[in-house]
C-alpha cells in the first residue's frame, strides 16, 4: 500500500530534539489539565458535595425524628403511669362502694329478719294466750259438766264459774311462781 | 397533644432525561472516533516497512514558520505522528470525561459515575498522601499527567505510534514540571533559591546546577526510554519470529510456508508487559516523581 495524501514518508531520528514539538507537548498537557479540571473534577466534586449535603440533611432529620420519638415515648410512659394509678383508684373505689353496698344489704337483711322474728314471737304469744283462754274456757266448761255430773244437780253456773276461775288463776299463779 | 409531622424531604433524583441518554451515546461515539480515525490514518499514511527499521515518529508534513532569520531547527515544525496521536488522545480523553460525567446525580449508581468518582477520589487520595495537605489544585494536573502518559503509551495497543516514545513529548512534560519545581523553589525568595545551590559548600555549586537540570532530563529519558525500548524490542521480536517461522515452517507447500506462525500469540504476551504494564508503570512513576519533586521544592509551611 502506498502512502497517500500529504505523507512525506520521512521519519524522525530515534532521538531528535525539536523546540516546537516540546512546546506543543507542554500545551497538550496544560489543555488536558484544563479539560480534566472542568469536565471531570468539577462535576464529580459537585456531585460529591451534593451527596454530602443530602446525607447531612438526612442525618439531621433522622436526629430530629429520633429525639421527637423519644419525647413521645417519655410522654406515653408518663401517661401510662397515670393510667395505672387511675385504674388502681377506680378499682379501689369500686371495691369500697361494693363493700358498703354489701354491708348495707346484709344490714337490711338482718333488720328484716329481726322484724320478722319479732312479729312471729308476738303472733306466737297471742296464739298462746288465745289457746290458753280457750283451754281455760274448756276446762271451766268441763269442770262444770263434771261437777254437774258429780253433784247430780244443777249448779248455778255463775257461782261456780267464779270459783273455778279463781282456782285456775291460783293454778296459773302457782305455775308462774 | 403534639402532632408535629416530621418534615419530609424527598431526595429523589430526577429520572434520566432523554437529553442525558442521547448525549451519553453521542459522547461514547465521539470518544471512539479519534481511536478509529487514528487507526485509519495509520493504515493509509504509514508506508510498509522493509526489514528491521527503528525510527522515530513519522513526519506527516513540515510547517516552515515565516521567520527567515531563525535557524532551521527552530524554524521548521515537523508535524509528526506524535503530535497527531497526542491530539487524538486529548480528544479521546475530552469525550471520555464528558461521557463519564454526563447526567451525574447525587444518588447515581451508574457504572460511568462510579468510575468517574473512583478516578477523582483515587487521584485526590494519591496526591494528598504523597504531597500532604495544601495542594488542592494539584489533583487535576497529576491526573492529566497520569492519563496523558498512560493513554499515549496504550495507543501502541492499537498499533499506533505511542507519543510517549518521542523524546520531545515527554521532554515537554518534564520541562513543565521543571518550571513548576523552580517556581515552588522561588516561593521562598530568590536569595534562598540561589543560596540553595551553594550548599553545603560553594565549591559544589556547578554540580548542584547540573543536578538541578538533570532532574527533567532524567525524568524525560526514563519515560521515553522505557516506552521506546518496548517498541524496539517488539519490532525485533516480530522480525525474529518471522525468521524463525520461515526456518521451521518454510518447507510447507505454497503460501503456507509464508505464514509467520510464530507471530501469532507470542507477541501478545510481550505486549502485555511492554504496552500495558510498562506504559501504566511509567505514567505512575512520572506522576510520582512530579509530586515528590514539587513537594520537596516547596518551602516548609509554617504559618500558612
Amino acid at each position: 500500500m502506498t502512502h497517500l495524501l500529504f505523507a512525506e514518508g520521512k521519519f524522525l531520528e530515534v532521538i531528535s530534539v525539536n523546540f516546537w514539538q516540546m512546546i506543543i507537548s507542554i500545551l497538550n498537557l496544560v489543555i488536558l489539565y484544563l479539560i480534566l479540571k472542568k469536565f471531570l473534577f468539577k462535576p464529580v466534586k459537585k456531585t460529591l458535595a451534593d451527596r454530602r449535603a443530602q446525607v447531612d440533611d438526612l442525618y439531621g432529620s433522622a436526629e430530629a425524628a429520633k429525639s421527637e420519638a423519644e419525647t413521645a415515648r417519655d410522654e406515653y410512659t408518663a401517661k401510662l403511669g397515670n393510667a395505672d394509678e387511675s385504674a388502681r383508684q377506680i378499682v379501689s373505689d369500686a371495691t369500697k362502694r361494693a363493700n358498703e353496698r354489701a354491708d348495707e344489704i346484709v344490714g337490711g337483711a338482718k333488720e328484716e329478719a329481726e322484724r320478722l322474728r319479732h312479729r312471729a314471737d308476738e303472733e306466737i304469744a297471742q296464739e298462746r294466750k288465745k289457746a290458753l283462754n280457750e283451754v281455760k274456757n274448756e276446762i271451766s266448761d268441763i269442770s262444770v259438766e263434771i261437777a254437774e255430773k258429780v253433784v247430780g244437780r244443777e249448779i248455778r253456773e255463775e257461782d261456780h264459774r267464779e270459783m273455778i276461775d279463781q282456782f285456775i288463776r291460783d293454778l296459773e299463779d302457782g305455775d308462774r311462781v | 397533644m403534639r402532632t408535629t409531622e416530621p418534615t419530609k424531604t424527598e431526595y429523589k433524583d430526577a429520572p434520566v432525561s432523554l437529553r442525558d441518554r442521547v448525549l451519553t451515546r453521542l459522547w461514547f461515539v465521539l470518544m471512539l472516533l479519534p481511536l478509529v480515525g487514528g487507526m485509519l490514518l495509520n493504515l493509509f499514511l504509514t508506508p510498509p516497512s522493509e526489514g528491521i527499521t527503528v525510527t522515530g515518529a513519522q513526519i506527516y508534513f513540515t510547517v516552515s514558520l515565516p521567520f527567515e532569520n531563525l535557524p532551521a531547527p527552530i524554524r521548521d515544525l515537523p508535524i509528526t505522528e506524535s503530535q497527531v496521536n497526542s491530539a487524538l488522545v486529548l480528544l479521546f480523553l475530552l469525550f471520555f470525561c464528558l461521557f463519564l460525567t454526563q447526567g451525574m446525580r447525587a444518588r447515581g449508581k451508574s457504572a460511568r459515575q462510579v468510575l468517574a468518582e473512583f478516578i477523582v477520589e483515587k487521584v485526590e487520595g494519591f496526591v494528598s498522601s504523597t504531597m500532604g495537605e495544601g495542594y488542592a489544585g494539584f489533583p487535576p494536573f497529576i491526573c492529566a499527567i497520569l492519563m496523558l502518559s498512560a493513554f499515549s503509551s496504550l495507543l501502541s495497543l492499537l498499533g499506533l505510534y505511542a507519543p510517549t516514545s518521542d523524546i520531545n513529548v515527554v521532554g515537554g512534560w518534564a520541562i513543565l514540571v521543571f518550571l513548576m519545581i523552580t517556581r515552588y523553589k522561588l516561593k521562598a525568595g530568590f536569595g534562598s533559591y540561589v543560596k540553595g545551590f551553594l550548599e553545603p559548600i560553594p565549591v559544589l555549586a556547578p554540580f548542584n546546577v547540573l543536578s538541578e537540570f538533570s532532574t527533567p532530563i532524567s525524568m524525560a529519558f526514563r519515560h521515553y526510554g522505557n516506552v521506546m525500548s518496548g517498541g524496539v524490542i517488539a519490532t525485533l521480536v516480530y522480525a525474529g519470529l518471522a525468521g524463525l517461522s520461515t526456518a521451521v515452517f518454510g518447507w510447507l507447500p505454497g503460501f503456507l510456508g509464508d505464514i509467520p506462525f510464530f507471530q501469532i500469540g507470542i507477541p501478545a504476551v510481550l505486549s502485555i508487559y511492554f504496552d500495558l504494564f510498562s506504559g501504566c508503570l511509567q505514567a505512575f512513576i512520572f506522576a510520582m516523581l512530579t509530586m515528590l519533586y514539587i513537594s520537596l521544592a516547596a518551602p516548609e509551611k509554617e504559618s500558612t
